[in-house]
């Protein structure tokens, strides 16, 4: 069936080719500023996501005051000053709690010790926040569900990837870490989530119950109920089962593996009086047994399953005998830093690195100041495109006014003509928006993976550019909806005028000799 | 019958001092071609301008428009927008001097677009209904209908605007100098196009042209615009000896010879 010939349609089709103009000259240019804008807010979106996820990142909220011997005991009373919600909510403080950095020697994959310097090991408050954001978004979180972790068993660290393939090893193969005691002893130890980054720029994190509950021997202690035997070969697991239970009449309750380093763990009922012996009078009997000679085995850093928090508590308040270094303070938002620097130096007399200070305080400051510069080139963007519009709408109207007048004196309404030319912007706006949301997306992509990841080595773990978030559709919305509304104004202004005036090209204007009499009803 | 009834019509674009045109009583009698004359300046596109809806110049008075439905007046007409652009969809159609064809339509687009405004068209009759315009206005060669006006002549493109103006449906036909570009052989075509088509259609014309010899020739009734006698009032007006009218036998009241009313209307003006 033919199609209907309407005045709409004939009129919308040639208005379009005209304001569209040859060679598509308008929509080739508003694709171009609008191709510069997406890729604006491509990068600039993810240069955002990037610096509010540091802005939010505890790393980049956290501040480490130095607890010198001098400022102990004020470290302390600032402390419990800070317990007070309403101090801290003045602050903006979220935790704050005393840490201790230590070197840390651990077995890379050939069974060689990590060597000097150490790596570098930290420990944090179990109630940290900051422990929930890094395992809700770890690399690999491995086996160990996160409610457990630092509270109850089982023990552990929670390591960068960086440092994990230092060692050789990486995320997804391995479950355990072969950690160094006093002298040679290497016991193997959860690894509880790999990733990117830590603290301080540490290579692993620990509770300070794990830290103190470590130093200690854990011949001494009763939570162990672990054992690990290392072996290629898994029907050797259970011929060393068989050695315990014959020998020892102990029988392994599980046995966890892990294949791909031919380790196993064996676990032990811990409230079994066998058990408790093994732990404080067996182990060393167990080395020197002929039948179990031939394996390599040991105690595995854990606790038994029934340990309850409190049970680790009283001992790690036993134990506890050394000093602390640093008293970490994780803030919400850097806003009240300097508040807060003040505070403390005056009513404590201890001091926060002003260097930290200015830091973060900088880094808060160049985040307004992207967001506000990306604001502004939006702004800029939006208004080249709206303005750019308007004029070729304008020139467009100034050489055809006389003919709409003329369509005007044969009936068509003011409404009519106005819908035709919202019509035909709305067309080649979104014509250019789809052309150039594809040339963004794929000049953006190739810019991202060929200049930034290749040539200039930004690292490929992070994405540079993404077209799809929040600031898009907003500017698109924003931009197509003033652009309609200003080609409705510019139109209806025009046909406000009388045909006549139009086609006779009068200018409706009393001083120019016409009156007000002239003037064209408005029916909107 | 007339098609339009004027009583004492006060024309203007100025809303004080004398009025352009001050009409006492003035009768468009419908199915006729009336011609409107004057000298330059006397108001004659005024007249037609408040006639056909264009410009609100009427200032006072009663202009009375017997349309088929009903009677409308149209000094009161212009604060109802949607009326006065029904009235001019359904109604009247126009030809000016200049063609103002859309530079960038077809000229079969161009031909369309006021039926189009009336309502949407199926190709086939629409297509037929070029055609036979075409033919009868003798454009139909070299493939013009789909040309665009630039690449046509001036005569050609004014002819294309009488074919845009008759294609629609319409009670009234208002020429502003149609014929203003054409030579003395063409506009008599024209004129008799016009005639021809307002007959068929049951139609009134009402033109306005300086064309005093085609006026003659062709009208039916001729009306002068002249210099007012009561200045203050208006500049120009319609004396009742200065509205002229066939007899039964095609003849000028007055004036058996054709020659004798150009003689007298030269000479008026």
């Amino acid at each position: 069936m033919s199609r209907l010939y309407t005045f709409g349609t004939t009129v919308t089709k040639n208005e379009f080719a005209a304001i569209r103009g040859k060679r598509h000259r308008t929509i080739v240019y508003l694709v171009m500023i609008l191709v510069f804008t997406f890729l604006c807010i491509g990068f600039a979106n993810k240069a955002l996501e990037y610096q509010k996820k540091l802005a939010v990142n505890p790393f980049s909220n956290w501040i480490n005051i130095e607890v010198t011997r001098n400022v102990q005991d004020s470290s302390m009373n600032l402390l419990q000053a800070l317990s007070e919600p309403a101090l801290r909510d003045r602050f903006l403080i979220r935790n704050i709690y005393l840490s201790k950095g230590f070197g840390a020697s651990f077995l890379d994959c050939n069974g060689i010790p990590s060597g000097l310097p150490l790596p570098k090991a930290r420990t944090i408050d179990p109630g940290s926040p900051v422990i929930a954001d890094l395992l809700d978004s770890p690399l690999e979180c491995n086996t160990i569900d996160r409610r457990n972790v630092f509270r109850e068993e089982p023990f552990g660290f929670v390591v960068t990837n960086g440092f994990l393939e230092k060692l050789g090893f990486h995320g997804d193969s391995v479950k355990y870490l072969s950690y160094g005691l006093c002298g040679d002893d290497y016991i193997p130890v959860h690894i509880l989530g790999v990733v990117r980054d830590l603290p301080d720029h540490a290579d692993a994190l620990c509770t300070d119950s794990f830290y103190i509950m470590k130093s200690f021997s854990y011949q001494e202690d009763p939570f162990f109920s672990k054992l690990f035997i290392e072996t290629t070969d898994p029907g050797r697991v259970e011929e060393f089962k068989s050695g315990l239970q014959q020998d020892f009449n102990l029988t392994a309750d599980t046995t966890v593996t892990d294949a791909k380093r031919g380790l196993a763990v064996l676990s032990f009922s811990k409230n079994l009086p066998a058990t408790r012996q093994l732990f404080s009078h067996h182990l060393s009997i167990l080395y020197q047994s002929a039948g179990l000679r031939k394996f390599h085995f040991g105690p595995f850093f854990d606790v038994a399953p029934d340990t309850s928090a409190e049970m680790i508590e009283n001992y790690v308040k036993k134990k506890r005998n050394f000093n602390f270094d640093y008293l970490a303070v994780e803030f919400s938002r850097l806003d009240k830093l300097q508040e807060f620097s003040g505070f403390i130096r005056k009513r404590y007399n201890v001091s926060m690195n002003m260097e930290t200070v200015e830091q973060r305080q900088n880094f808060l400051f160049s985040l307004n100041i992207s967001l506000g510069a990306i604001l502004l080139l939006l702004i800029i963007s939006g208004l080249s495109i709206l303005i750019f519009l308007s004029n070729s709408l304008k020139n467009h109207l100034d050489k055809v006014k006389r003919n709409l007048g003329n369509f005007m004196a044969f009936g068509a309404s003011r409404g009519m003509i106005i819908g035709i030319y919202t019509a035909v912007i709305f067309k080649i706006l979104l014509i250019s928006i789809l052309i150039a949301f594809a040339v963004a997306c794929a000049a953006g992509e190739l810019f991202d993976h060929f200049i930034l990841k290749r040539m200039l080595i930004l690292g490929s773990g992070q994405d540079y550019f993404s077209l799809f978030n929040t600031w898009l559709p907003v500017f698109i919305c924003i931009v197509i909806v003033v652009a309609l509304l200003k080609t409705a104004v510019s139109v209806r202004n025009l046909l406000k005028k009388s045909p006549g005036d139009l086609i006779y090209e009068r200018e409706n204007n009393a001083s120019a000799g016409y009156s007000p009499v002239n003037t064209y009803p408005d029916p909107l | 019958m007339n098609a339009f009834e004027i009583e004492n019509l006060e024309c203007s674009y100025l809303e004080k001092g004398p009025a352009v045109v001050w009409i006492e009583k003035l009768g468009i009698p419908k199915g006729k071609l009336t011609v409107i004359l004057g000298r330059s300046g006397s108001g004659k596109s005024t007249l037609l301008e408040a006639l056909g809806l264009m410009n609100n110049t009427i200032r006072e008075g009663r202009v009375t428009y017997h349309s088929p439905c009903r009677d409308e007046n149209l000094a009161g007409i212009w604060h109802r927008y949607r009326k006065v652009a029904a009235i001019r969809k359904n109604r009247f159609s126009f030809i000016f001097q200049d063609d103002y064809l859309m530079p960038h339509y077809t000229n079969s687009e161009n031909m369309l677009i006021a039926r189009l405004i009336q309502g949407g068209m199926n190709p086939v009759p629409a297509g037929e209904m070029i055609d036979r315009l075409t033919g009868s206005l003798n454009l139909s060669g070299n493939g013009i209908r789909n040309k665009f006006p630039y690449q046509v002549a001036g005569g050609q493109r004014q002819r294309l605007s009488f074919a845009r103006a008759m294609m629609k449906d319409f009670d009234i036909l208002f020429g502003d100098e149609p014929t203003g570009n054409l030579d003395y052989k063409n506009s008599g075509r024209l004129i008799g196009y016009i005639k021809e088509t307002i007959r068929e259609k049951a139609a009134t014309a009402i033109v306005v042209t300086h064309n005093i010899e085609l006026s003659a020739e062709k009208a039916d009734r001729i009306v002068m615009l002249s210099p007012c006698a009561d200045k203050n009032r208006a500049r120009f007006s319609i004396q009742p000896d200065h509205v002229f009218d066939r007899d039964g036998q095609d003849q000028w009241i007055n004036y058996p010879e054709q020659d004798d009313l150009v003689a007298f209307i030269k000479n008026a003006i």
